[in-house]
């Protein structure tokens, strides 16, 4: 049997926002996103949806249910802000916990797996995490979680937020934290479906963070992060140095950062046991 | 209280670190004790340099703990520096006075017990050592009673403990050395070894790059010169301005490193939880010297 689980992507970012991050020469999230599946898994089909387009809608003929795994992107809305864009993305993931499909996430996605499940997410009050989340700390249930199976015990991942889930779900587990942001990964289990949900991202690059901190180098410098804009700069300079050649083991150890962040297979490990664990089983279980 | 700092260093060491601006890593722990234990005796003595001389009338027994420093030394050299060290720890835990040692303290204290050192297959680690991450048993001593399970400090070795004494507890790893924290007893003499350095501060690390530019250009931790300069200012104005925020953020650094109390809980836990109480027992049974290991347990 050929392996070709079928992804629904779901890019909550609004055109304007997408457009902001293109002209910054960073990647679309939805295509960062399948980008990483098809790596892991080379057979993988991916759709990509928008739902904050007004003309976002899923290819004619499928529904959720049609699908063997959800992977949801960041987005830069806020959850707790009432908007139509919110609404309809709270909506579109109580429907996937029905439609009973594996859900996974970065960001955002833990966030609305959460509020859509009857969690809380508020503003961190310690400000913006950005750039690499240090010394995430799985918990004991996440040390005996099958998302981490063969990932270290404390770890370092990508990060840009500034919202952070305060209270759980009904049948939510806290799997990581790191003294930023107390929540850094939940298993969330609702109406029989089940959604992984990281806070920092595994799809993210040492380029796509430079390209990232390049989009957001002004608000970057206001916040306090760099001294001014020329430090911003050599900064992404740095980032994208060491991406060309990471033998550069000067920057690597300037920067703080080893194979956590730096190799694919550390960072995606999380990913990779969603699909072995609960994507592959679901589609088997189907066909 | 009365204790004995071990400077791990011969002297070469000790002056070239000097004239780079810093201070010798016996000198450097004497001054961190003081400031833990303002009613501490410190005596610093230097068997690196030759057979080390108590004060007159003064034992080994006299001293409520024996502090070994860093070394540039390696402790499976077989040369009078090393040998002097490894004779001077066993008599101290033989006559039952606690240990603490960092890096080389607690290499040559794992040596004198029957362990073993080796150069370390990962190279050097020096600046920060990172993610280290307390064992089961290290969350449950009290050498780290509010310590994170996972936190950074300061660090510079080549060296590693391969093979802990027998009996010994490892309470402290992380991806560069399996052994970052242990604690063993042998004949009679508690140790505390942390191969990290929770005595350095910002100001030291950077006066380390500053001695040691060429080595870490060669090792690969510079491209040039200049860059070695930057990282040793970006230091220096980090430690003078601890509200850099962009500068730590840079770094990858946080009060774990930053905040002097909580990067030195560690060796504060070993004064208040082992030296103290051992004092305390001592005084009871008004015996001047005595197993004190024996006595605590």
């Amino acid at each position: 049997m050929t392996l070709a689980p079928r992804f629904l992507v779901i890019d909550g970012y609004t055109r304007a926002a997408r457009d902001e991050l293109k002209a910054g020469g960073a990647s679309v999230a939805g295509d960062l996103y399948a980008g990483m599946l098809r790596r892991i898994l080379p057979t993988a089909r991916c759709d990509v949806l928008y739902p904050s387009d007004p003309d976002g809608a899923l290819p004619k003929g499928m529904s959720l249910a049609d699908y063997d795994g959800i992977a949801w992107t960041g987005c830069s809305l806020t959850i707790y802000e009432d908007t139509k864009e919110v609404r309809g993305q709270l909506d579109l993931a109580r429907a996937a916990f029905e439609a009973k499909v594996p859900s996974f996430g970065s960001c955002w996605a833990a966030q609305i797996a959460v509020a859509a499940a009857g969690g809380i997410v508020r503003a961190n009050p310690r400000g913006r995490e950005m750039g690499i989340a240090r010394k995430i700390a799985l918990t004991p249930e996440g040390r005996g979680h099958p998302m981490y199976a063969g990932k270290a015990s404390v770890f370092d991942g990508f990060i840009s937020h500034v919202d952070e889930v305060t209270h759980l779900p009904p049948g939510g587990v806290l799997l990581a934290g790191n003294a930023f942001t107390h929540m850094q990964a939940v298993a969330v289990i609702y109406k029989g479906g089940v959604f992984w949900g990281l806070q920092y991202h595994p799809e993210y690059t040492l380029h796509e963070m430079a390209r990232l901190t390049w989009c957001r180098l002004d608000k970057l410098v206001t916040l306090g992060f760099f001294k001014d804009r020329e430090a911003g700069e050599a900064y992404v300079t740095l980032l994208e140095t060491l991406h060309q050649d990471p033998s550069r083991k000067d920057i690597a150890w300037l920067l703080g950062v080893d194979e956590d962040v730096m190799s694919a297979d550390v960072r995606t490990q999380e990913v990779r046991n969603w699909i072995e664990n609960l994507v592959l089983p679901t589609m088997r279980a189907r066909r | 209280m009365r204790l004995l700092v071990v400077e791990g260093n011969p002297s070469p060491a000790r002056e070239s670190l000097i004239t780079a601006g810093g201070v010798p890593g016996g000198r450097l722990y004497a001054e961190v004790l003081s400031g833990l234990t303002p009613e501490v005796a410190i005596d610093v003595i230097h068997p690196a340099d030759a057979e080390p001389r108590l004060s007159p009338g003064t034992t080994l027994a006299d001293y409520d703990g024996v502090v070994v420093s860093g070394s540039r030394l390696h402790v499976y050299d077989d040369t009078p520096a090393v040998g002097r060290q490894i004779a001077l720890v066993r008599a101290a835990l033989e006559a039952g006075v606690p240990v603490l040692g960092s890096c080389w303290g607690a290499q040559v204290a794992t040596v004198a017990a029957g362990g073993r050192v080796a150069k370390s297959p990962r190279g050097r680690e020096i600046g920060f050592a990172r993610k280290i991450a307390l064992t089961p048993a290290g969350r449950g001593s009290p050498l780290y009673d509010g310590k994170a399970a996972a936190f950074d400090s300061l660090a510079v070795h080549y060296d590693e403990i391969t093979q802990v004494p027998a009996g010994a507890v490892v309470l402290a790893a992380n991806g560069h050395a399996a052994v970052q924290a242990l604690a063993f007893t042998w004949r009679g003499g508690a140790v505390f070894g942390v191969q990290y350095h929770p005595e350095f501060d910002l100001r030291h690390v950077a006066r380390l790059v500053v001695n040691g530019t060429p080595a870490m250009i060669e090792q690969g931790f510079f491209a040039d010169a200049a860059a070695a300069r930057d990282y040793a200012a970006m230091l220096e104005t980090l430690h003078a301005d601890p509200t850099r925020r962009d500068l730590a953020w840079r770094l990858g650094i946080d009060d774990d490193v930053l905040d002097a109390g909580y990067r030195r809980l560690e060796i504060r836990n070993w004064v208040e939880c082992v030296v103290r109480p051992a004092m305390a027992a001592r005084r009871r049974r008004g015996v001047a010297s005595a197993r004190v290991a024996a006595i605590v347990r």
